[in-house]
């Protein structure tokens, strides 16, 4: 109560505090974050928390009743504006205390990790419903790529369902902060709504970026059985080609991984293929990267990942073929 | 069959003279010099193995001795075998390697369900299936697995051999974990290994080609708590918790505010995991907090359709 009351106090700081102006510098700085921040205004003698953009600063001093110094965390976005907490309730700051972001995109604070599949309800044959859930808790934390744009997504300790953005391609990266990511818990899967009694759906990987090869990736066991369709997806991080070679077969076929905004970091390159046999039992399928066909050294490395989803025709069951171990 | 076995013995020939190997035994980690004396004498090119992995080293010394040293291999009392030109010779005497695993000598590798088939409701008949490629240039010895075959008296141990460019499936591998199992690979060979595992129920098959199971590294086995979210509460789903570890240990389970204390019993064996498991697991989020003094732990659940026997996996991610 005394908490909530010195809060609603100090939210009202500007109107009775007005000769103090509020002041930001400085008010840009690197997308990689790390630059220190003073910002003045009247704060009193209190804790406080600083949000640029939606982020938590990682560190804030009060140096003095007048004086805060936040360090800017790191952020995919561009102008932001800066928000001020004191027991955890926001200070109204003038808007035009922004903090300039510039730069490259933050990729070395981040890991970066996919999810294959994060699309809204899709429909399918026999009135099969398609949907996406993710399922994310950890220590408190911002991630980027769950919405639309640079804005962050803030997670806790309570799992949090996360609904999927409206159209795109299959895939989506998200970054987490590479200091919060060993407190990360999460779950993707996908389920037909229309047999939910029956079956509970598929898990997805989530596919961090150190398990892309560059090379070659061999999936196992691919069916060709006329009962069951297959879809072969691959992701990367830049557009590229993909060689595919089918057990049995004596030419590859090619897979052009593709963007529609190359300068989005959360899209993924992607290619899909579907062109399988049938009736040749089970069939391994090798993905080789530019750098396995290019000159040696090679000049081009292209990270990327796949997997093949297996669908039963008429039940709509899906299984997963992913790259292991 | 058949030709399977003629294939056998032209590679394998019974020993026709006496040979004698010192020491008989020595540390899992390798690095121990063998000698091995045989009155038949030796060829100039004679390579030793040590079971289906070949010594880290092997010298002449003269025409009737010969000294190895021992590769890593997991413990294990194997044969020591001749290699000359294009036959193993069998010198009738055994090696036995001692002690633990030396971690850094191998890549673990983790199947968590590799059991034989198991009959389940409804008239269900749970299988599992591995598969997996040597792409790599060399011979791959992969320790924990058994070649189902028992035709040739080396195949009886439990290290498999895997040649360049070949697959399981085409050696027919023994399914039997409890339930789960450990592979060890020599660490610059395991990126050559690439593999899936899948369970699936037979009398469905038709309907469902089954549920990827992970293979999981021991870098991925934690000794901080880590959570499995989205189990659902829907009493037509049963779930089952299923922990491992490499030796036994202790973990803390929560299921919202409730705490169990669950202990992971321990294999016969390096290749068996220790193990427990939990069923009838509630809907929500569980978290799984391994001693910090214990041993690094993974698990997952499995999420079954009570009718269907359908199964959905919710590992921990990313």
């Amino acid at each position: 109560m005394i908490r909530t009351l010195i809060a609603f106090l100090f939210a009202a700081l500007p109107l009775a505090a007005a000769h103090i102006p509020y002041s930001l510098s400085p008010a840009s700085g690197p997308k990689s974050g790390g630059t220190p921040v003073l910002i003045r205004g009247a704060f009193g003698n209190f804790g406080h928390a600083v949000f640029f953009g939606g982020v938590r600063s990682p560190s804030v001093t009060l140096l003095d009743e007048h004086t805060l110094s936040a360090v800017a965390p790191a952020h995919f976005g561009d102008t932001v504006e800066v928000e001020v907490e004191i027991f955890e309730r926001a200070v109204q700051l003038p808007a035009e205390l922004t903090y300039t972001y510039r730069g490259d995109a933050p990729l070395e604070q981040f890991e970066r990790l996919l999810l294959p599949i994060f699309l809204p309800p899709i429909q399918g044959a026999f009135s099969s419903e398609f949907r996406t859930y993710l399922r994310l808790s950890g220590v408190e934390m911002e991630l980027f790529g769950l919405l639309p744009g640079s804005t962050p997504y803030p997670i806790g300790p309570f799992a949090t369902s996360v609904p999927p953005p409206n159209g795109g391609t299959p895939g989506r990266f998200i970054y987490v902060p590479k200091d919060r990511l060993r407190t990360l818990a999460a779950t993707l899967r996908v389920a037909d709504t229309s047999r939910s009694a029956e079956n509970f759906g598929t898990e997805i990987p989530i596919v961090r970026e150190s398990e892309f090869p560059d090379d070659i990736l061999v999936l196992h066991g691919v069916p060709t059985d006329p009962r069951f369709r297959n879809t072969l997806r691959i992701y990367a991080a830049g557009e590229g080609n993909i060689s595919i070679h089918i057990e049995g077969e004596s030419v590859s076929r090619n897979v052009q991984l593709r963007k529609n905004d190359p300068n989005d970091p959360f899209e993924p390159a992607y290619g899909v293929f579907t062109d399988f046999p049938f009736g040749r039992g089970e069939l391994r399928v090798t993905l080789t990267g530019p750098s396995l066909r290019g000159p040696s050294p090679p000049i081009y490395y292209l990270p990327f990942w796949g997997f093949v989803s297996v669908t039963n025709n008429e039940t709509q069951h899906i299984t997963t073929i992913t790259r292991q171990p | 069959m058949r030709k399977l076995l003629l294939l056998a013995s032209f590679f394998f020939v019974l020993p026709l003279f006496g040979y004698t190997v010192t020491p008989a035994s020595g540390p899992a980690a390798g690095g121990t010099e063998v000698t091995i004396d045989g009155v038949g004498g030796f060829w100039e090119y004679d390579f030793v193995y040590f079971g289906v992995v070949p010594a880290a080293s092997t010298r002449r010394v003269d025409a009737d001795t010969i000294i190895a040293v021992t590769p890593p291999h997991v413990p294990a009392t194997v044969p020591v075998l001749l290699w000359e030109y294009d036959i193993f010779v069998n010198t009738a005497q055994t090696f036995t390697f001692t002690g633990e695993v030396p971690p850094a000598a191998f890549e673990r590798l983790l199947l968590p369900i590799f059991m034989p088939p198991v009959p389940g409701a409804f008239g269900s008949e749970f299988r599992t299936e591995l598969s997996g490629l040597n792409h790599g240039r060399d011979w791959m010895p992969i320790h924990g697995l058994k070649q189902e075959c028992q035709c040739v008296p080396m195949y009886g141990q439990e290290t498999l051999r895997l040649f360049p460019h070949k697959t399981l499936d085409e050696i027919g591998v023994a399914y039997e974990g409890k339930p789960g199992r450990f592979l060890y690979i020599a660490p610059d060979q395991a990126k050559d290994f690439s593999a899936n595992l899948r369970v699936y129920d037979t009398s469905r098959a038709a309907e469902n080609f089954g549920t990827e199971i992970p293979i999981v590294r021991a870098s991925a086995f934690r000794t901080t708590p880590f959570a499995l979210l989205g189990m659902p509460g829907d009493p037509r789903f049963r779930g089952t918790l299923r922990l491992y570890a490499d030796r036994p240990t202790t973990v803390t389970v929560r299921f919202g505010n409730t705490a169990s204390v669950v202990t992971l019993h321990g294999g016969a064996t390096v290749l068996d995991p220790a193990y427990a498991q939990i069923g009838n697991v509630p809907g929500g989020r569980v978290i799984v907090e391994p001693d910090p003094n214990g041993a690094p732990v993974w698990g997952f659940i499995s999420v079954t359709n009570n009718e269907t026997q359908h199964i959905t996996t919710i590992t921990p991610r990313p």
